[in-house]
């Protein structure tokens, strides 16, 4: 799996959950950020500060409607040569229909991932 | 402990990869468009006399129409076959009336519009006003974050002209009816 470094930022996630990705992401020598770690809230990261990464791993698994406004904020940001983030969904269940077509209207990759 | 993070994270490794390949291929070449020739003849290809039926927006194994009228279709195409020579209005009027496609559209089929009719620099100047909203409506529906402006490009060059441009991949299907 070689994927060229770039920088991730991992969102949503719960703690263990996102630190144990981190972990694993930078094993490809990724540049991987988790905010939430340092305590900082998904709301608390302002447009310029998203904009310096490349990727963003956001995890869909508990959706609630906070979550979802700074997702759809997200998906709105383009860097400043027009390009948009790249934004996965990650979630750890199957989402309902209506809303795996919502979130991926807002342009983003949705995939699974099983936790044993 | 190594190998269950790696199959639990695989799909993301995966997906980010796909992302990435993704964007890349939009990036460099564009959003990809199908344009639909209907009154197909056998053995030929986008002959004059046949009708485009529709443009389409590809993007994740889904299609999404941008839902235009015969003059925008015809501009699109038009536009989309001449995509490295940026025109003008003036030149866009110019190519189209004397494009075969475009003045035997439909014919096949005895469509007989005639698309000359009115056909001026302020009209193309306003279709290309409702293509970059059909765009923009497109892209909004398939959830890509594209300016419609980087798609349909205005370049500006000396002596106060601007020359109108796509920047997109097309592949154009054939259907008889």
């Amino acid at each position: 799996m070689n994927l060229i470094p770039s920088s991730i930022l991992i969102l949503n996630f719960s703690s263990p959950q996102g630190h144990r990705l981190a972990l694993f992401l930078r094993g490809f020598r990724m540049n991987v950020l988790v905010p939430e770690e340092s305590g900082q809230a998904v709301q608390d990261l302002s447009d310029d500060y998203l904009r310096l990464s490349d990727f963003v791993v956001f995890d869909l698994t508990n959706l609630d409607h906070g979550a979802w406004s700074e997702l759809r904020r997200i998906c709105r940001i383009r860097k400043h040569d027009g390009r948009p983030l790249m934004i996965l969904g990650v979630s750890r269940q199957f989402l309902d229909p209506t809303l795996y077509l919502l979130v991926e209207r807002l342009g983003v990759k949705i995939v699974y991932t099983i936790t044993k | 402990m190594f190998t269950q993070s790696q199959n639990e994270f695989a799909p993301i490794v995966h997906g980010l990869k796909l992302l990435r390949a993704e964007f890349a291929e939009i990036w460099l070449q564009g959003p990809r468009f199908i344009i639909v020739h209907r009154f197909w003849q056998p053995h030929t290809v986008c002959t004059p006399g046949e009708a485009i039926a529709d443009v389409r927006l590809s993007h994740r194994g889904r299609a999404f129409s941008l839902g235009l009228s015969t003059r925008p279709l015809l501009l699109i195409d038009y536009l989309a076959r001449h995509m490295r020579l940026p025109q003008s209005a003036s030149q866009i009027v110019a190519g189209i009336s004397v494009d075969p496609f475009c003045q035997q559209h439909g014919y096949y089929a005895d469509l007989h519009e005639n698309i000359n009719k009115k056909l001026s620099r302020n009209a193309i100047k306003q279709q290309i006003v409702r293509l970059r909203a059909a765009l923009r409506s497109a892209f909004r529906d398939a959830g890509l974050n594209i300016n419609p402006n980087r798609v349909l490009t205005a370049e500006e060059v000396a002596g106060n002209e601007v020359r109108y441009r796509l920047k997109a991949s097309f592949e154009w299907q054939h259907i008889e009816f």
